[in-house]
């Protein structure tokens, strides 16, 4: 058990710095592995030196997002109980991406830093709103997806409307909007970093109650998990955790889905073990989906959002298969 | 009689409807209690009381004369281990990683699994008679071991006070028998076993104090020849009833002697 996940964590870690030093490499103009690792030194030509310099923040926010996105799908999985549940498909994301359209329409271009805090705002509100909505009458497992697909649908629309009814902010925010890593400074790795820290941090702290809470509210009582402090812990670092990585990239959907779900194949029902395999296979897919976002088309770069879709819509179908009933 | 839990004049609602009125009761230590009662009693309610799962409206739930309110989650969970009527077993999970998380509340973020951990586990496992299933899948089990197993979770968590919600409803006669016989035993062993059960013969061969409860309120508690009466039947559940030895054990044995009956 633990020597499988030892032997995970290993191989996980391992395709993460491949795919770092890969997102460092390719792009519109490629450059051999030996000449990004000169760069990283700061020993390569004065073009590779700059090309690297202009990815390192790339790759380290897509390396933040990964790790924001998948570990908020793992704690809303582990919380809900429901392996459906997913930042991308309870709304978290959609309503986070709506408050960053409201927060760059009302203030023009705003410092990423403020994105974050609208992100994160944006991500409390919809989620409380699900989670209002769905206890209406009783909380069941598929009232809540329900709920958080039509928070979703209603939070992307109202993005939609907003973004269109004013070209300027079209152009400004289609890309992001769309999911995507085009950044080119540290700023937003500066913003975004600490708050995908405490996140990491909070999630570490409701591994074992999450084990508790696995085993039914009434048990993991007795157990002496405090059921209403747990949920609002895992609320907090879902709304820290999905609204920083999206104030970063843009609605990425599928991550906080896939990836819990890899790690949960592998490593089984520890939830502390799905955590720490959840936080290394989220970035692995992030970076995977850029890297392939920049060399799918013939020229310029496809959203990430798109291409995430596109890997992630047949793994939802495929799951929907697996499971009998929710 | 040595106790240390107490329900101090204790009321309780469910969704705003009073189930339990004013009850003041004693579960002695080292003692296997059965609560009874018609449906709709209040058992369970009264069981969720004492695990600290459910607030009373007015009164007090006292362990060692403290309010159990008082005390933190987790220390209370060393005192007192429920097993509810539904537990959920994770999907995929064995019955040893089971058993493990009854240890959560002896565990701190920097020290997960001990020695003694190891030991309070392998322990339960032995005693619950699970033991040799330790590597199964849960979900391949029959409903009797996996009933085991789960008592085997609550004994890892190495508490003197057990609570358990209808631990034999489920099982057939045979598992009945043993699970009885299981918690007799650790009863004897020095745990304070508080069950609701159904089966007032079963409970009367087994537990050494009854408590029945009726209409909100506890209508008889103490040893089984005490509280198991034609009187108390009907006043408990509106039922004549004829009462004889156990021809096994001596003890009490309900037989009804109305063959139909209109409430």
């Amino acid at each position: 058990m633990t020597a499988r996940l030892g032997l995970a964590v290993a191989l996980a870690s391992s395709m993460l710095c491949i795919l770092a030093l890969a997102s460092l490499a390719i792009g519109a103009k490629s450059l051999p592995l030996g000449e990004v690792l000169a760069a990283l030194t700061g020993d390569a030509s004065d073009v590779a030196n700059e090309i690297v310099a202009m990815r390192v923040p790339r790759m380290l926010l897509a390396i933040l997002a990964g790790i924001g996105f998948a570990l908020a799908g793992a704690v809303m999985q582990a919380v809900t109980r429901n392996v459906l549940a997913d930042p991308g498909i309870m709304g978290v994301n959609a309503g986070a991406s709506l408050a960053v359209v409201l927060c760059v329409a009302l203030t023009g271009m705003a410092q990423p830093m403020t994105l974050v805090w609208a992100a994160m705002g944006g991500a409390l509100v919809t989620g409380a709103l699900v989670q209002i909505f769905s206890s209406l009458g009783g909380a069941t497992a598929l009232r809540l997806v329900l709920c958080g697909v039509a928070m979703s649908a209603i939070a992307g629309g109202a993005g939609w409307a907003v973004t269109l009814s004013d070209p300027d902010l079209f152009r400004r925010v289609l890309v992001w909007g769309a999911g995507s890593l085009i950044v080119t400074d540290f700023e937003p790795v500066r913003a975004v970093a600490p708050f995908v820290l405490a996140g990491v941090l909070l999630t570490l702290v409701l591994g074992p109650r999450l084990n508790a809470i696995a085993l039914g509210n009434d048990l993991a009582r007795s157990l002496g998990v405090g059921i209403a402090g747990t949920q609002m812990a895992a609320a907090a670092s879902v709304v820290v955790l999905a609204g920083a990585a999206t104030s970063a990239t843009g609605p990425v959907g599928f991550v906080g889905l896939l990836a819990p779900l890899a790690a949960r194949a592998v490593v089984g029902v520890d939830q502390r073990a799905i955590l720490a395999l959840t936080a290394l296979l989220g970035p692995v897919l992030l970076l995977s989906a850029d890297l392939l976002a920049r060399v799918v088309l013939p020229q310029g770069e496809a959203p990430l959002g798109i291409v995430m879709a596109f890997a992630g819509a047949p793994v939802l179908i495929a799951l929907a298969y697996r499971i009998g009933d929710l | 009689m040595n106790y240390r839990l107490q329900l101090d004049r204790v009321s309780a609602a469910y969704e705003g409807v009073s189930v339990l009125k004013d009850i003041s009761l004693v579960l002695p230590d080292g003692v296997f209690t059965a609560i009874m009662g018609a449906n709709g009693s209040g058992k369970s309610t009264l069981l969720k009381l004492l695990g600290g799962a459910v607030a009373p409206v007015a009164g007090k739930i006292l362990l060692d004369g403290k309010p159990v309110s008082a005390l933190r989650p987790r220390h209370l969970a060393r005192d007192i281990a429920m097993l509810p009527q539904f537990p959920l077993a994770p999907d995929g999970i064995r019955v040893a990683e089971l058993v493990m998380r009854g240890r959560f509340p002896h565990q701190t973020m920097f020290r997960q699994w001990s020695a003694a951990d190891r030991t309070a586990v392998d322990a339960a496992m032995a005693q619950a008679g699970v033991a040799d299933l330790a590597h199964r899948l849960v979900s391949t089990l029959s409903g009797g071991q996996r009933q085991r197993v789960w008592i085997a979770l609550v004994l890892a968590q190495d508490t003197p006070i057990l609570l358990l919600d209808e631990p034999t409803s489920f099982l057939d006669i045979a598992y009945q028998v043993e699970l009885m016989a299981l918690l007799s035993e650790l009863s004897e062993r020095g745990r304070t076993i508080v069950a609701v059960l159904h089966d007032i013969n079963q409970a009367s061969r087994h537990a050494s104090h009854l408590v029945m409860l009726a209409g909100g309120q506890v209508i008889a508690a103490g040893r089984p020849d005490e509280v198991v009466r034609a009187e108390t039947m009907r006043a408990v559940f509106r039922l004549e009833s004829v009462i004889v030895p156990d021809p096994v054990t001596f003890t009490p044995m309900v037989v009804p002697s109305e063959l139909r009956r209109n409430r």
